[in-house]
């Protein structure tokens, strides 16, 4: 009898705990699914897990010269990647320089280091007279506060003197080495920076000269102006001929919508409180758009590969920065939304492209857009539409985010594109075989231009007139240079198109639906963007509106 | 080891993690409607002192919700050009309300549009011109579904029109989350920088809503949330979403 | 003697005119209306060994580029460094060449448009002068105290206040 009722009393037991377990769970659960502590544990770990913050560059790693120019004297020049390796040139003078730019950067400190430096503001005639002779130049694509400059990269900041604002170009002469030049592209002013030490001016002479002659000795091709090689009033530097080693690269985007672990990842990172709140949206392309609130956080992912996204500007928390510390912060946004390692790892090279001050819409807030490029062995890649990263910042906190990473197996393969040279077709050459269908492009868009700024409350236009008020004024007739029989009008057309030509680079072009990147000459003229492939001469893009500046 | 005991430990420590958690619960529950009361008559306040008139009455809303997604279905415009020119004619005798709705089915039949989520919504009718529509709403369960519509025309009684802006209601979202009060959403349409200076209040339903896109937005999927439809001022309609974020 | 004296003197000068006299000249060509020398600019002074030649043609066109020394008054003494023959079909086109590593000295760049038949129809010549300079020995002098802004403002104190 008592077993029985023992046992009774166990399975009771049982039933209890059993019960009383599954009650317990279905509170607990419950409670999880209520509470947004779950789901924010959740998206923490994923992306404490899956984020790349262990690779970041340096900021001052990334605030580079967009090249170094070397002025031969008589109007040559030849253009070198900032980062040539020391190793490659046959210049040595103990500074143990890994790169060309560190390289300029050391000498610049021996010269900052003198005891009696002083700044002094120059007139543009002396400095454009320095500039007749050889020199070496440090061309940065912005303008950077120029004491901050120095501070970051340890160098003495020049007590006596003139203070310099903003810095955009460096350059050292030794036809003139007792000075150091300073360009200040924002205010347009120029200064040298002196040292009375006639030994140590001596010693530099000899440096630069030599630094100049391996530079020279390695140079894939020269550049003249094209006020030298065409005649038309333009200080633009194009190459003469280029040869190179870049072969077309196949690519894959380092982001894909059809990856679903790609897509969670990319959720998790810019939804970190929980994707509950937030509207996804698929369009019929493939694309995904998230919207959170009234449009306060935006994401869209293309099927293309790029990232954007957008983030409603908070007023209250606003704090002006400076440009270092807007780099800074862009670095470190960079790195916690899809990292750096990759870029790295797919055989690119992040450099910072340009910086600009932006306005928020309304109020006295400002911020700047850091804008991100890529390299490939030192050659710009180039996108069809959109840079490969930017940042705009409002104060610290980041208003926009674009990204569009490509890869390639370059960085695998440890090809250098030395080993088979080819000549580029000129580019002069192209712009002489196609100046008739640029010239159209760019007077459509002046007249566009007109008609916007017309409508904003500019001047307006009459009908038609191409008025053109972007680009430099057709230059005066030779009368010398006879018209082509039959060919009314087309030489104004051609020194037009010259006149107005603001950039010419080779670069390795990603057009939109291309699978593989080719080398092409980017041409910027008025504000038109042309690219024509190197070897063939003919163009590539179809979109026309440049994106950068010149 | 003694078993009998350890279970005993167990019972006792899971009752006591039921009774811990249960109470939890209901005092969350009655937290809620605590709250919900005090919310309703503070606001309501507030509403009396902008001269916000209500002539209906406020629903009960349920604590939480989840989101919905939904995928668009419109027709190929070839599609429905070929269904409408097939349609037969109402009868000329008998063309009550009754058979144009029966004739709008018959249509939405034909095109296998005439799922559970369609459901007849109301009959419009101008005389000088001829014109019958007979329109249809999207219902999720119990919620309608903005912005859906269909809607069939017919001109002396043939099938002239058709227009449809509809999605079908997908899976709903793994979390629920909490509803705001309809007293929350009428302050909100009220507030500050709103569009009148007197407001009258003469609907408040709760939907699932998915905010109109651009027009040049080519859509395939999307997401609904649990929003308030507040008709207004003699007509006039507002969403107001519900999710507090 | 005085007589004898001045006709000294104007045979010298005549022959120092005649010096400068292209060699060239005699062959009587004339420039071609169609084609222009944009590099280098007639009697240019280059301060390195780089040169760009860039011939700008209007019509298609055959020419001849032909890069001499000068290192005497006559034609004997026209050293030929390079010679090319360049063709083009179209109606705008250049012609772009870089010559380098020229040494310190005296030459001519002479263009002549060929016919279907290889002879030369019209010509242009341009002289340079190529003047290296190395920095161990010149430095650019264009900081003095007239060059800069703030030595033309002190300067200019200077006379204010004496």
């Amino acid at each position: 009898m008592n077993t029985t009722k023992t046992t009774t009393i166990e399975k009771i037991k049982n039933i209890m705990i059993a019960v009383l377990l599954v009650t317990a769970v279905l509170l607990l659960s419950f409670f999880w699914r209520t509470s947004s502590i779950g789901g924010s544990i959740v998206n923490i770990s994923r992306t404490l897990v899956q984020s790349d913050s262990s690779y970041m560059p340096q900021t001052m790693d990334l605030i580079m010269p967009e090249y170094i120019r070397v002025g031969l004297g008589s109007g040559s020049y030849v253009m070198c990647d900032t980062s040539v390796s020391m190793d490659r040139l046959d210049f040595d003078q103990g500074h143990d320089s890994e790169t060309l730019y560190t390289e300029l950067l050391a000498i610049l400190r021996d010269y900052l280091e003198q005891e009696d430096v002083t700044t002094e503001e120059i007139e543009g005639e002396q400095y454009d007279t320095v500039m007749s002779y050889s020199t070496v130049s440090a061309v940065f694509s912005f303008e950077l506060p120029y004491a901050e400059f120095l501070k970051n990269n340890g160098l003495p900041v020049p007590q006596n003197g003139a203070s310099v604002d903003t810095m955009t170009r460096i350059t050292f002469s030794p036809f003139s080495s007792e000075n150091v030049f300073v360009y200040d592209g924002d205010n347009g002013k120029y200064y040298r920076i002196t040292t009375g030490n006639a030994e140590f001016a001596k010693e530099e002479a000899n440096i630069l000269s030599a630094l100049i002659g391996s530079l020279n000795a390695v140079a894939h091709s020269n550049y003249y102006t094209i006020q030298n090689v065409a005649g038309v009033d333009n200080d633009t530097l194009i190459p003469i001929y280029m040869v190179t080693g870049l072969t077309d690269e196949t690519f894959r985007p380092a982001f894909s919508i059809e990856d679903s672990s790609d897509v969670e990842y990319m959720e998790n990172l810019f939804f970190s409180g929980g994707m509950d709140f937030v509207r996804r949206i698929t369009e019929n392309r493939g694309s995904l758009m998230y919207v959170q609130g009234y449009s306060e956080k935006v994401l869209q992912l293309s099927a293309g590969g790029r990232i954007s996204y957008r983030e409603e500007f908070d007023q209250s928390g606003y704090e002006e920065q400076n440009l270092y510390e807007s780099i800074s912060d862009a670095v470190q946004y960079v790195s916690n939304h899809g990292g750096w390692r990759e870029i790295v790892s797919g055989g690119m090279e992040p450099y910072l492209a340009r910086v600009e001050k932006i306005k928020a819409e309304t109020g006295n807030y400002t911020g700047y857009n850091v804008v991100f490029g890529l390299k490939m062995d030192g050659i710009p890649v180039e996108y069809g539409s959109g840079d490969p990263i930017s940042v705009r910042l409002l104060g610290s906190q980041v208003v926009s985010y674009e990204r569009e990473i490509v890869l390639t197996d370059k960085g695998e393969s440890g090809s250098t594109g030395e080993d088979n040279l080819w000549q580029a077709m000129a580019p002069m050459d192209i712009i002489t075989n196609n100046y008739e269908m640029m010239y159209g492009e760019m007077t459509a868009a002046a007249k566009e231009a007109n008609i916007n700024e017309a409508g904003a409350g500019g001047a307006a236009v009459e009908n038609g007139e191409t008025a053109v008020t972007s680009t430099t004024a057709a230059p005066e007739k030779d009368p010398k240079n006879q018209e082509p029989p039959g060919g009314a009008g087309q030489l104004e057309n051609f020194d037009y198109v010259a006149a107005n030509v603001n950039r010419v680079d080779l670069c390795m072009y990603k057009g939109d639906g291309d699978e593989s990147l080719k080398p092409c000459w980017l041409i910027l003229a008025g504000d038109c963007r042309f690219v024509f492939d190197a070897k063939t001469g003919e163009r590539v893009n179809t979109e026309t509106s440049a994106d950068t500046e010149a | 080891m003694d078993w009998s005991k350890a279970k005993n430990i167990i019972i006792v420590a899971l009752l006591l993690m039921d009774v811990f958690l249960g109470g939890m619960y209901i005092n969350q529950l009655g937290g809620n409607s605590r709250n919900n009361e005090e919310v309703r008559e503070y606001i309501s306040n507030i509403l009396d002192e902008r001269g916000v008139e209500i002539k209906c009455d406020m629903p009960d809303k349920p604590r939480s919700m989840r989101s919905l997604s939904v995928r668009y279905n419109n027709m190929e415009t070839s599609d429905v050009q070929k269904q409408i020119e097939a349609a037969i004619p109402t009868d000329e005798n008998h063309r009550d309300e009754d058979a144009y709705r029966k004739a709008a089915d018959t249509f939405l039949n034909s095109c296998d549009l005439d799922g559970k989520d369609a459901v007849f919504k109301e009959i419009r009718e101008d005389k000088d011109q001829n014109r019958v529509i007979v329109s249809y709403k999207n219902m999720y369960g119990d919620l309608p579904l903005e912005q859906c519509s269909m809607s069939v025309e017919f001109t002396d009684g043939v099938i002239t029109g058709f227009k449809r802006h509809w999605m079908q209601p997908v899976e709903e979202g793994s979390t629920e989350t909490e509803v705001t009060d309809p007293m929350q959403a009428v302050l909100s349409l009220t507030g500050e920088g709103g569009e009148a200076d007197h407001y009258s209040i003469e609907d408040i339903t709760l939907v699932y809503w998915v905010s109109p896109l651009a027009e040049n937005q080519d859509v395939l999927y999307d997401t609904a949330f649990p929003a308030w439809r507040i008709t207004y001022n003699g007509g006039k309609i507002r969403f107001i979403s519900t999710i507090e974020q | 003697m005085r007589k004898r004296g001045l006709i000294m003197i104007m045979v010298v000068l005549m022959a120092m005119v005649g010096m400068t006299v292209p060699a060239f000249a005699a062959s009587g060509l004339t420039d071609d209306p169609y084609i222009s020398v944009i590099s280098p600019g007639n009697n240019q002074v280059m301060t390195s060994g780089n040169v760009l030649v860039s011939v700008k043609m209007t019509v298609p066109r055959t020419i001849e580029m032909s890069f001499y020394e000068v290192k005497g008054n006559d034609e004997d003494n026209m050293k030929l460094i390079t010679s090319e023959v360049y063709s083009s079909t179209k109606n705008l086109s250049y012609y772009t060449r870089q010559l380098t590593d020229l040494d310190t000295g005296v030459y001519c760049l002479n263009i002549s448009t060929l016919n279907p038949a290889g002879e030369s129809i019209y010509a242009t010549e341009v002289y340079i002068k190529v003047q290296k300079k190395a920095s161990s020995s010149f430095q650019i002098n264009v900081f003095n105290s007239k060059g800069t802004t703030s030595s033309f403002w002190s300067a200019l104190l200077n006379r204010l206040l004496n």
